[in-house]
């Protein structure tokens, strides 16, 4: 990485601290205390929830993480991928494929980060020097190759998939145990969406903010743009790697479903539907879109047409997403307070 | 199979790939929108084309009707896309333009299944055109000759309409400057419905082309929509020719893995794509019109 820069604050600052006086410039406590909130409310919501609904959510907050590394391209760096489930699958594929290690859970949560990293590496260095829309369709060609090769590789077992991956254990405890699988999950996400936040609100964070506004101006100030965006893309293949291990973990089942192109749609809808340009919007998207899909629609057959629906009036009418509208909403309520 | 057969039953491949991707390059190239419901266009196409050629085994004049009324239809839909939502989002980046297009594939893609169902339909080709004929000591299906001799005609009206029409005049203005195009009184507004409604036909046209030689499913868009963007980026994004060359190529490329070696179906396109793309990045006939950003 380069020096650090100082840029001007991006145009989408980094929203507001919740407790005003804590967080300062230079001692920024965000990184710590948001992802405890995020915690925290899933936990409660875990452990109120009935058995049915705790499945969706134990999912959810996967697809949370996952949403957020795609937020990492769209939304920090301005990089559109239409194929980010493969680097999910090969994460959750990684992860199955070493079933029969015996390893602690966190070190093939590892290796799939890492996989999933060199295999972001490999498509950011082959589409270096395209534009923004090739480098779009790109994308979504690699997902394609991924999701045929699930099919091609007899290790990979086809439309069966891999089952019987086991959950394993953590530090020498169980995670088998619903309740325990919970809280392994939770951390993990937690501490990782941390980590992202650091980097969020890092100097590194603000050149992605300045590549994704203006790639010339940036290179113009010195931002080395091109390995800016080799990392991005990097970082959320191996976030997302990451995120497949869990779900390898969470079923105990990996098919090649996880690497389909509707897949790499479904994630795009999720991280817009919380709110792209903001930090936690793409998780709360997803954990939305989980329960949407899985209450409302669940049943109906139509779910595609809906999900379209859903998807064009997220982006004609409200393009900031649940985030953009509440932030809103708070911003004239508290305009109007203030007018009394 | 004979190295002659396999040629032309790439050639015969390639056709509808030309035309689902002549469609969305030439959207792109004039309006610079990439349309991701292009491909559920083709498939409605397809599914339109199964429901008029029926069970029973086709007559010549039903055939020919299927076809025009799955082109037709397709047209319609293009031009009632356009109109409603993608008019709404010229002033829009990128983004939202590919995102608004998902969407669009989303709902026609549902709509299709809600109509037709989820079950792969197939249809039968009229007699006249499910022989084989032979020519220089191989068996070409007469289909395959038909498909290329439909993608001929096809890729001739395109080029004779682009380049010598006073139509094809306007579209090449609005795709090179619409601002000014608007400014020396054309109706760009126009040019860019009308276009978007040619390259809608186009894909429908494919769709009610192949229908007799798949089995159709509303999920059929999906590969061939990647297969096409593919093309799209072989040949180059916004160049008709490249899109005709690129099919071309990888039609011949998958009918010579078929025949010569079996475990690369399906993968020619995108070992193409890879190749093309690391040696050039704006495709083989692609122009650099297109700002980099």
């Amino acid at each position: 990485m380069s020096a650090p820069i100082r840029t001007a604050p991006p145009r989408v600052s980094p929203g507001p601290s919740i407790l005003p006086g804590i967080a300062s410039a230079r001692f920024d406590l965000r990184p710590v205390y948001e992802p405890l909130i995020f915690l925290a409310l899933t936990s409660i919501a875990y452990f109120v929830m009935p058995a049915n609904m705790q499945y969706i959510l134990s999912i959810a907050v996967i697809y949370a993480l996952l949403a957020t590394s795609l937020g990492v391209l769209f939304g920090w760096t301005g990089i559109y991928s239409f194929g980010h489930a493969a680097f999910f699958g090969l994460g959750a594929y990684t992860t199955a494929l070493l079933k029969d290690q015996e390893w602690g859970a966190l070190a093939f949560l590892g290796v799939s980060a890492v996989v999933a990293a060199l295999g972001a590496v490999v498509i950011a260095l082959i589409g270096q020097r395209l534009a923004k829309v090739e480098f779009a369709m790109l994308t979504m060609i690699v997902g394609q190759i991924a999701y045929l090769l699930t099919f091609r590789v007899p290790a990979l077992e086809g439309d069966n998939g891999i089952y019987g991956i086991p959950r394993g254990e953590v530090f020498g405890i169980s995670i088998t145990p619903p309740t325990s699988f919970w809280w392994y999950s939770i951390v993990v996400i937690a501490v990782v969406m941390g980590v992202l936040r650091r980097i969020n609100l890092s100097s590194f964070g603000e050149s992605l903010n300045a590549i994704r506004d203006d790639p010339v101006k940036a290179a113009a100030i010195g931002i080395p743009v091109r390995s800016m965006r080799l990392a991005a893309f990097t970082l959320a293949g191996a976030v997302a790697g990451l995120a497949g291990g869990l779900f390898a973990q969470q079923g105990s089942i990996v098919t090649p479903s996880t690497l389909a192109f509707t897949f790499s749609g479904q994630i795009i809808i999720m991280a817009l539907l919380g709110g792209m340009m903001r930090f936690w919007g793409p998780a709360v998207g997803a954990i939305l879109f989980q329960f949407i899909n899985a209450l409302v629609f669940g049943s109906s057959s139509n779910a595609t047409l809906v999900l379209g629906v859903i998807l064009l009036a997220v982006v004609l009418i409200f393009p900031s997403g649940v985030l953009g509208v509440l932030s809103r909403l708070a911003g004239l309520i508290s305009r109007a307070r203030r007018a009394r | 199979m004979t190295v002659i057969s396999t040629l032309i039953s790439g050639v015969a491949y390639g056709v509808p790939l030309f035309l689902v991707a002549s469609g969305l390059t030439l959207i792109y190239g004039v309006i610079g929108v990439l349309n991701f419901a292009h491909g559920s266009f083709f498939v409605v196409g397809a599914l339109l084309a199964t429901s008029i050629l029926g069970t029973t085994l086709p007559t010549i004049p039903t055939f020919i009707v299927a076809v025009l009324a799955g082109a037709a239809a397709v047209a319609l839909l293009g031009l009632v896309t356009e109109s409603t939502v993608v008019r709404r989002l010229y002033r829009r980046d990128h983004i939202t333009m590919l995102l608004a297009t998902f969407a669009i594939l989303l709902i026609v893609e549902g709509a299709a299944e809600a109509i037709w169902g989820n079950s792969p339909r197939s249809v039968s080709k009229p007699e006249v055109l499910s022989g084989s004929v032979p020519i220089l000591g191989a068996t070409i299906p007469v289909y395959d000759l038909m498909l290329v001799v439909v993608g001929a005609l096809v890729a001739a009206g395109l080029y004779l309409l682009i380049n010598r029409s006073r139509f094809g005049r306007s579209v090449r203005a609005v795709a090179q400057d619409a601002v000014m195009g608007e400014a020396v009184g054309l109706n760009t507004k126009r040019v860019m419905l009308l276009v978007f409604g040619l390259g809608s036909a186009l894909a429908g046209l494919a769709g009610a082309l192949i229908a007799p030689n798949v089995s159709v499913s509303p999920s059929l868009g999906h590969s061939f929509i990647l297969q096409s963007f593919a093309i799209v980026i072989i040949g180059g994004l916004g160049s008709v020719t490249g899109s005709l060359v690129a099919a071309l190529v990888v039609g011949v490329a998958e009918a010579f893995a078929v025949a010569y070696a079996p475990y690369l179906t399906g993968f020619t396109f995108y070992i193409l794509v890879a190749v093309v793309l690391l040696i050039r990045p704006r495709g083989l006939l692609g122009s650099a019109k297109l700002g980099r950003a």
